[in-house]
């Protein structure tokens, strides 16, 4: 399998990525490779031109702050999954990179390059949805910034515009009683999510969940927030009773694609046990213990 | 009965006894391993000659249509592009693949090196593209152009006997490849005395080889007309045979090297049209022409296994005692048939399982569908036999309240049984004969090492704790070994030894446990025994690998050899030390006058000697095998203690126990090697591999690794295993193959452990591959409060 | 001539300059280019792993990586794991678990688990298995390659 022939240019600016995209018709942004390359070898996808951002300066890195994690998108997998200050403030990030396809991709594959991809089975837009991430993005008519919510688009695809870059991710930190988890049913041929839930819930002193993103990958058309299994947790003191029941929510709100592997009705009962078990272990991280 | 002490007996061991005991029965490592580990294998994709080309095929998406015009200009003009062929450019092209069976019931169709008027499975090829490098090639074969008016396909064997169902070949009404029935014993009797009767439909999708190593071919002409090929192949001897036949050429003109095979597993056991093709137009160029499929590819056209319909009757007396088995097989053949009805004769066969059984009759009905032609697949059929007789006495232990096993234990062949002759007619001549085994044993060491009884006592409180585990103990039994097999020894000057066999290895660790066999007689380490194997140039005669004959044949052809060769070299040390061949032994590489050491000639004094003196013969040992009975009976038994989660229906295999009986062990890491790869295999049978054709159009739907579902190291289950050597008495060093009771045994076995886990749901599996989402629902039956599920 | 770029990297220890075409995939520039057959191909949907060779010390699949994006970049491949020298202990302690049959899936095996052993010596049996959810094998059923895994893990301790 054998790609089509294309042009390949090197930026080692963000602002000359963003030149070479808009000068070729055609041009794709190449960062890690390990999406757009298979797709390529199938010749379902032809660049005319591939511009390779992976050597451009700034987009690299994991700055936390009091307030905010930033990620740079071209940190790859395998960055994220092992990075020490990551894991002490967003330990949701590791749980969900650890089972992002494999190990040799998760060495080449980018954390931005899978957001702008929006795989409808991958699992950062479901962890970035639920941690509310916020990117910052340049392009031929400057920069601006797009809220995780408005990202991704209902029937799938992003909002980013032609030849527009991701620059950074930022993830907002909240007080220490926030739990989180990313659980993933991997589909047992490709590996991708058959179903992925990522779950932050916020407790208040009193044990009353004030907050709550719920996000599920893998069933449709890409990752969406479960609102109505968020709004069945926040105002109450959320048990197990209730994530189970937020689990039920979910699996009636989302639009759920049947396939070869699992029917509509079979998708939703493990949309319904993934979001009940992601919830549970949410709400047993609050407060301290990310184990 | 025939009376069997009337046949020649075979020794355990030689009237002289063993040389050495030093290497038969050792788990040495590997010859094999060095070079492979250190990427100095070399495969078929890996040969590189000068002028080479790169060949490459354009295929029909769709299972059944007209195919019109090719149109090959675009692609001729592409760069580096430098042949287009077609069935209609290249007129040899549009002849039929030589069938290597004869199967005189059946109305056997062949396909066509290259599809010319008809597709009929996806992925038939309508032309072959010829460019200098990969990469061209790529843009070449997109360029060909034809138009394809696609038909309506059939892709069920059931709805493909239907009156009203498409046909595959226009001239095979009803689709029916043919019908081929066998029994023995009064079933009408065994029916009618009674108590139970048993009756179930089992149904096994198809399923791909997925050898790691997609097809893979090259050839090279040769000046004498001929050709050579380096084929990723299990019968390089067959391959040569056949090909030969399909270009009109001598035999001896056509060479087949096997080099490394990255598995074989069956389907490269057969002679493919791309090969047909390839060989074909390297002559027409002259020049060597390289092909490897790509995996899709090889997903599409390699030949699939399983794919079967059985409807079975089981007739019992109510303390258990089995009486009688029908059995209505319908197998899945695909467009061509390829291998004629093998695969559902091994199935059938495999219906007696390891028990008395006093009557059968059993009937197997071939059917053409709009898909890949069937192959033998890893348990080549005997697995599907083996699946149901095993599902059926599950079945019978519910319907008379028997425990399983006990039943099993109650009907099992004991070690006093054998030989046990079944009655069944051979596809040979006379009957099945048993060798030796013993079955009882084998099911009670299984529950020991699993502990059947413990978890039995335990299961009713775990179940009412919410916890939904499962157990299941199973017996199989395989029919290994197959014709014949020819070793050549050959002594060298540094006193090391060449030995060749013609039936090649796949990865099955041929170079290292024949040397084994062969050294015991010789008395010389096995490393410093040489093998080559696969050669048609080398070794005139060859079967192939597969049906798990290699060690039961070609071990005792190697032992054979070794035998022949030891005397060869014995009687001239006799002459060179003026002894006689009684006084002389041979220990570690040297003939020795017994009891006195100084009187000795190193196997280098004598090769030297003899090698100067000119007289080759005594240093050349060639030694065919043909055992008036070939097939020596594996069996065992498998355990499996399965957790199914009943919130999603997935489940998790805890524990996995082989009790198992290859005879004579060689070498006991290897023979562990193939029942892990086997069980493997099996797991991936029963947890998820099937290839999916879409009803409307039979274009192949798992046409990836994305869809068609592999085994993975996180889910794979860790095997126990306990050898029990029961030796055969029908070969001469005792051997049974080791490559399939793997498979064989665990597709009952992980399915009756998930049925067990379940049974408080009510639960009955008869389908190959489990079905998450039915086993989901199942699950919902239990008394466990589900999130997410509807009150009803 | 289609449009060809000029990398230069080092592969096995021996600097490599080579103009290539964009499309060019590293898995074939190791097999066709630099005759390193060692390397394997055995999917086209980048799931089997048997193309896995390490790039600047980390594994990563050969059929999903251009050769052009590797300039600058070292490589090492099967055959530059131990050179001609003795064996690198993943590969000894295949040998001792007979980790391998037919050998296709090897090489990606064994760089797969190099990578594996560089971050974390000790694996335990999961970690092991979870690791490997990129190398398919259809011979061994894993079990001995999960062995002989750890056990590398041991002999890279100094431990047995």
């Amino acid at each position: 399998m054998i790609p089509a022939p294309f042009g390949y240019q090197v930026a080692t600016t963000v602002d000359e990525a963003i030149a070479r995209l808009h000068a070729a018709r055609g041009a794709r942004i190449l960062a890690g490779g390990q999406s757009l390359i298979p797709v390529m070898k199938t010749r379902r996808v032809r660049p005319s031109m591939l511009v390779d951002i992976s050597r451009v300066d700034g987009l690299r890195g994991i700055r936390v702050s009091a307030e905010a994690v930033s990620i740079g998108p071209l940190s790859t997998h395998a960055e994220l999954e092992s990075s020490p200050e990551l894991l002490e403030v967003l330990p949701v990030m590791r749980e969900a990179a650890r089972v992002v396809a494999d190990p040799p991709v998760r060495n080449r594959g980018t954390f931005g390059g899978s957001l702008a991809f929006a795989d409808p089975a991958g699992d950062w837009p479901a962890v970035a949805l639920a941690l509310e991430a916020r990117l910052d993005v340049r392009g031929p008519n400057g920069d601006r910034g797009i809220g995780i919510d408005e990202f991704f688009l209902p029937d799938g695809g992003t909002r980013l515009g032609e030849g527009e870059i991701i620059t950074s991710v930022t993830i907002p930190l909240a007080p220490a009683d926030r739990g989180m988890a990313y659980l993933k049913l991997r589909h047992p041929a490709s590996g991708y999510a058959l179903v992925g839930v990522a779950a932050v819930v916020s407790l208040d002193g009193e044990g009353i969940c004030r907050d709550c993103r719920i996000a599920v990958t893998g069933h449709g058309t890409g990752a969406v927030r479960a609102r109505t299994a968020e709004d069945a947790l926040i105002g109450c003191r959320p048990d197990s009773s209730k994530a189970a029941t937020a689990g039920q929510s979910a699996a009636r709100e989302l639009s759920v694609v049947g396939d070869l592997y699992a029917s509509e009705e079979y998708r939703s009962g493990l949309i319904a046990v993934h979001v009940d078990r992601a919830v549970r272990r949410a709400l047993e991280r609050v407060g301290g213990s990310q184990r | 009965m025939r009376d069997l002490q009337r046949e020649p007996p075979y020794h355990r061991r030689p009237p002289e006894g063993w040389i050495s005991h030093e290497y038969l029965g050792v788990g040495r490592p590997r010859t094999e391993d060095e070079r492979l580990l250190r990427g100095r294998g070399c495969y078929a994709g890996d040969i590189r000659l000068p002028g080479m080309l790169h060949a490459g095929f354009v295929r029909s998406p769709v299972g059944k249509a007209r195919l019109g015009a090719v149109a090959v200009e675009h692609a001729q003009s592409q760069p580096g592009a430098v042949a287009v062929f077609t069935a209609a450019t290249l007129p040899q092209l549009s002849r039929q693949v030589p069938s290597a069976f004869s199967q005189p019931n059946l109305e056997i169709r062949m396909p066509p090196a290259l599809a010319s008027g008809t597709i009929r499975f996806a992925g038939e090829a309508v032309a072959v593209v010829v460019a200098e490098t990969r990469y061209q090639l790529a843009d070449a074969v997109e360029a060909v152009e034809f138009d394809l008016e696609p038909q309506e396909p059939v892709t069920d064997p059931i709805a493909a006997r239907h009156p009203e169902a498409p046909l595959v070949h226009d001239d095979v009404p009803g689709n029916l490849g043919g019908v081929i029935q066998a029994g023995f014993g009064d079933i009408a009797g065994a029916f009618r005395e009674a108590d139970v009767v048993i009756r179930d439909t089992f149904r096994a999708e198809r399923a791909a080889g997925a050898a790691m190593e997609p097809q893979a071919l090259t050839a090279a002409p040769e000046a004498n007309g001929g050709l050579t090929l380096w084929a990723s192949t299990q019968a390089p001897h067959a391959l040569r045979r056949l090909l030969a036949q399909f270009l009109d050429l001598p035999a001896e003109l056509v060479r087949v090297i096997t080099p490394d095979v990255g598995g074989g597993f069956g389907p490269k056991g057969r002679l493919y049209p791309e090969q047909c093709v390839l060989a074909s137009i390297s002559r027409a160029l002259g020049r060597p022409i390289s092909w490897q499929a790509s995996r899709s590819e090889d997903l599409a056209i390699t030949y699939q296994g399983r794919g079967a319909v059985v409807q079975a009757e089981l007739a019992a007396s109510k303390d258990g005692t089995l009486l009688g088995l029908r059995a209505d097989l319908v197998q899945d053949c695909g467009a061509y048939l390829a291998t004629g009805l093998i695969v559902a004769q091994n199935s059938a066969q495999h219906l007696l399982g390891p028990y008395r059984l006093p009557a059968a009759s059993l009937q197997m009905t071939a059917v053409y569908t709009n898909k890949a032609p069937l192959s033998p697949l890893r348990g080549g059929g005997r697995e599907l036999g083996v699946f149901v007789i095993e599902r059926m006495i599950d079945r019978l232990a519910m319907q008379t309240g028997l425990d399983p096993v006990e039943l099993r234990e109650r009907n099992a062949l004991a070690k006093s049984d054998f030989p046990y002759d079944t009655g069944y007619p051979s596809r040979g001549q006379g009957t099945i004969v048993y060798d030796s085994g013993d079955f009882p044993h084998y099911l009670r060491r299984a529950c020991d090492l699993i502990g059947y009884r413990e978890f039995r006592e335990q299961q009713a409180s775990e179940r009412s704790r919410g916890s939904y585990r499962g157990i299941a103990v199973t017996l199989f039994i395989e029919s290994t070994g197959l014709d014949r097999e020819t070793a050549i020894a050959e002594l060298q000057r540094d006193g090391s030894v060449l030995l060749s066999i013609g039936s090649p290895s796949n990865g099955q660790s041929h170079a290292t446990t024949m040397p084994q066999i062969f050294a015991e007689y010789l008395g010389l380490p096995p490393d410093r025994i040489h093998y080559r194997s696969g050669d048609t140039g080398v070794v005139d005669q060859g079967t192939g690998t597969f049906g798990s004959r290699t060690a039961v044949i070609a071990g005792n052809a190697a032992a054979g050899a070794g035998r022949a060769l030891r005397e060869q070299i014995l009687h001239a040390a006799a002459d060179e030390l003026e002894a006689a061949r009684e006084d002389l032994e041979i220990v570690h590489g040297a003939v020795m006058v017994k009891g006195v050491p100084h009187r000795s000639l190193s196997f280098e004094w004598l090769a030297g000697t003899l090698i100067d003196r000119g007289t080759l013969d005594p240093l050349t040992a060639v030694y065919e095998f043909a055992p008036p009975r070939a097939h020596a009976f594996a069996g065992g038994a498998h355990a499996a203690i399965i957790r199914v989660d009943p919130e999603t229906g997935l489940v998790h295999v805890e524990r996995y126990v082989v009790v198992h009986d290859c005879g004579t062990v060689i070498n006991p890491m290897v023979v562990e090697g193939q029942i892990h790869g086997g069980v493997a295999h099996g797991w991936g049978n029963v947890a998820g591999e099937r290839m999916v054709y879409e009803p409307d159009t039979a274009r192949l739907v798992t046409d990836s690794f994305q869809r068609y579902v592999m085994p993975i190291a996180e889910l794979t289950p860790r095997i126990e295993i306990e050898h029990c050597e029961q030796p055969t008495p029908f070969n001469p060093e005792g051997i049974k193959g080791a490559g399939e009771g793997g498979t064989i045994g665990a597709l009952d076995t992980i399915l009756a452990a998930v049925e067990d886990a379940l049974a408080p749901a009510g639960i009955e599996l008869r389908d190959l591959p489990l079905n998450f989402d039915s086993l989901w629902r199942y699950a919902g039956r239990l008394d466990v409060a589900r999130p997410g599920a509807e009150s009803s | 001539m289609r449009n060809q770029v000029r990398i230069v990297l080092d592969v096995n220890g021996r600097r490599v300059q080579r103009d290539v075409e964009p499309r060019l995939l590293l898995c074939h520039f190791l097999r066709d280019d630099l005759e390193l057959t060692g390397t394997h191909i055995g999917c086209d949907s980048s799931q089997c792993g048997a193309c896995v060779v390490l790039v600047d010390g980390r594994a990563a699949k050969s059929c999903t990586l251009f050769a052009v994006q590797l300039d600058g970049a070292s490589l090492t491949t099967i055959e530059g794991l131990a050179g001609d020298g003795p064996l690198h202990p993943v590969q000894q302690a295949f040998v001792e678990k007979h980790g391998l049959q037919c050998g296709y899936c090897t090489p990606g095996m064994v760089m797969t688990a190099v990578d594996l052993l560089q971050r974390n010596r000790r694996p335990d049996e999961a970690e092991v298995r979870e690791a490997l959810h990129g190398n398919l094998c259809r011979c061994t059923g894993y079990q001995n390659i999960v062995d002989a895994i750890r056990l590398a893990g041991r002999l890279m301790e100094g431990n047995g």
